[in-house]
């Protein structure tokens, strides 16, 4: 990590794109979490050697992009960012399986189409994943969670989880400061300073989690956080989750890209003849 | 917002894994080893402090004279190990201790600490909404507590961004936002510029509440605090009308201070008062 503070702020500034308004932003979390779900749910029961079938999913992300007023960019360096992990998975496939298939005029292993199957499933799973958080927040999230029945102390050390890498990333950056600004011409951490910063590390964000724990403690804080959206669900938020919903089961079980294909070529036959 | 009275009755305290005292020697830090459990000695060792409702009182002391560690007895974050603590009328104990804090302001020494959310927004939320308080009551509170330390225009702003004196001041606006009665601060104008110490003099001096803070800051304790406790040994070596208590040479000499120095610069800060 060359510059900790930086990737300070880009953790929280998926935080900050919570914060804004619109006519994602404004649905209840749960809506927001449940819907999500639902996508998941739908683009993971997908056969293993769906491509073209999956394709009508990707309006799924396409909407909310535009709905939310969030630019594309910002979801597509996340996708760009997350890519040698898909891609390393996705690419076991061609190696195990080799038997032949046919694609339109051509003959592949099949193991490219699942390669293809695999990339794009993730590719709409993290996409929706940071959707969601850019959407609902962290704090919306939690308010998911607790609405799916999960026990508010696994909750608790979700939000903590995340709060704690926040924190271990500004010790980290106040440290790597420290350390650079000491440290002379040299470049890096020499090899007999990486243990002994590790332990400061450790022992300091943990310190510091306490005080900030206690800072918490101080406040009223009982182990339930409320991010502020905490309204009721109302009917627009029924609203979405149902549309979407009928929408990813006919994603699912209506084959819309063989029908607009077919549509397609009676179109282009019809104006041929 | 009711100030409430703060009551300290013959408060001692040692930290669990409390340093060893042993009379500095070159070779003398083997003496507590061996599994000889030599009593750490304690932080404090009977201090009392009476403060009026409404009162301002500044806890003076040399570095490591227990400042913060009363701050944090009063607070509820350690408990004595003998002694009593009310706040107002509750004695504050493990059962109490709900009820107490929500009395109670307390601004830590580090802002950063206090400040672990995405906004300053969110931050200054934080405690009316663990209070219960409804959107518009929370949004009403924090805008209030913004504009009383006079930064309304950085809600939006994540606040690891904030320069240390923005830092400070939306610190303060956390607990501020709560209501309290008592105003409790670690070091407040630690790291602040002439101006802005200004207006932190101002604006604590200018506060309802009971405040109570710990400073090295001896200029800012006569101008805000009508009277001074100064702590030495584990004590209170003397508390009374801060001018009397700061005047008193002999007496700052003994406890390891210097006088303030309201022609010149601050022997202390370098600051001119
Ligand atoms: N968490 C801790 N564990 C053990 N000892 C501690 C701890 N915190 C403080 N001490 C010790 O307790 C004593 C009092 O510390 P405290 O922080 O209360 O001093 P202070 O008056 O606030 O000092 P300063 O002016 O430097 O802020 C010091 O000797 C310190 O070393
Ligand atoms: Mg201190």
């Amino acid at each position: 990590m060359r510059d900790p503070s930086r990737a300070l702020a880009a953790f929280y500034s998926i935080d900050a794109l919570a914060r804004r308004h619109s006519p994602v932003h404004d649905r209840h979390p749960v809506a927001l979490c449940a819907t999500t779900a639902a996508f998941v749910v739908t683009a993971a029961s997908f056969g293993r050697r769906d491509v073209s079938a999956l394709l009508p999913l990707f309006l799924y992300p396409f909407v909310t992009l535009a709905l939310s007023g969030l630019r594309p960019a910002e979801l597509l360096g996340r996708v760009v960012a997350a890519s040698p992990a898909i891609l390393a998975i996705a690419a076991l496939s061609p190696i195990f399986e080799r038997a032949p298939v046919r694609v339109g005029p051509w003959i592949l292993a099949s193991g490219w189409l699942s390669c293809a199957s695999i990339a794009l499933k993730l590719a709409l799973t993290v996409s929706a994943a940071f959707l969601l958080v850019a959407t609902a927040g962290m704090g919306g999230v939690a308010r998911g969670l607790r609405a799916a029945r999960l026990p508010k102390l696994v909750v608790l050390v979700f939000q903590m989880t995340y709060r704690y890498v926040a924190l271990l990333l500004s010790e980290v950056s106040g440290m790597a400061r420290a350390h650079e600004l000491r440290a002379g011409p040299r470049k890096g951490v020499g090899k007999t300073l990486w243990g002994p910063m590790l332990g400061g590390l450790l022992l300091r964000s943990y310190d510091r989690a306490g005080r900030v724990h206690d800072a918490m403690a101080m406040r009223g804080f009982d182990g339930e956080y409320r991010s502020g959206r905490d309204g009721p669900f109302g009917g627009l938020d029924a609203a979405y989750c149902t549309a979407w919903s009928a929408f990813f089961a006919a994603a699912r079980f209506l084959d819309i890209s063989g029908a607009l294909g077919r549509a397609a070529g009676f179109i282009a036959r019809g104006a041929a003849s | 917002m009711t100030a409430y009275g703060l009551e300290l009755d013959s408060i001692v305290f040692a930290y669990p894994d409390g340093e060893r005292k042993t009379t500095a020697s070159p070779s003398g830090d083997r003496l507590a080893g061996g599994g000889a459990d030599t009593q750490s000695p304690p932080v404090l060792d009977g201090a009392s402090l009476g403060v009026a409702p409404g009162a301002k009182v500044g806890i003076l002391g040399a570095n490591g004279s227990g400042k913060s560690t009363l701050l944090g007895i009063i607070a509820g974050l350690h408990e004595p190990r003998a002694g009593t603590v009310r706040v107002g009328d509750i004695l504050v104990a493990k059962k109490t201790l709900k009820a107490a804090r929500l009395r109670l302001g307390f601004v830590f020494q580090d802002p950063d600490d206090q400040l672990f959310t995405g906004s300053v927004y969110d931050d200054v939320a934080f405690g009316p909404r663990n209070a219960g308080l409804s959107d518009a009551e929370v949004r009403e509170r924090v805008e209030s507590a913004l504009a009383t330390v006079g930064i309304p225009e950085l809600a939006e702003r994540p606040p690891f961004r904030l320069s240390g004196g923005e830092k400070r001041m939306a610190a303060i606006a956390t607990v501020l936002s709560m209501d309290p009665g008592i105003l409790v601060l670690d070091e407040p104008s630690a790291a602040l510029d002439p101006k802005a110490r200004r207006r932190l003099i101002r604006l604590l001096s200018g506060l309802p509440q009971t405040v109570v803070i710990a400073t090295h800051d001896l200029d800012l304790a006569l101008d805000v605090c009508g009277r001074a406790a100064i702590l030495h040994a584990g004590r209170v070596e003397a508390y009374g009308d801060s001018r009397a208590v700061l005047g008193d040479a002999a007496l700052l000499e003994r406890c390891g201070l210097e006088p303030p120095l309201s022609s010149g610069s601050c022997a202390i800060c370098g600051r001119r008062p």
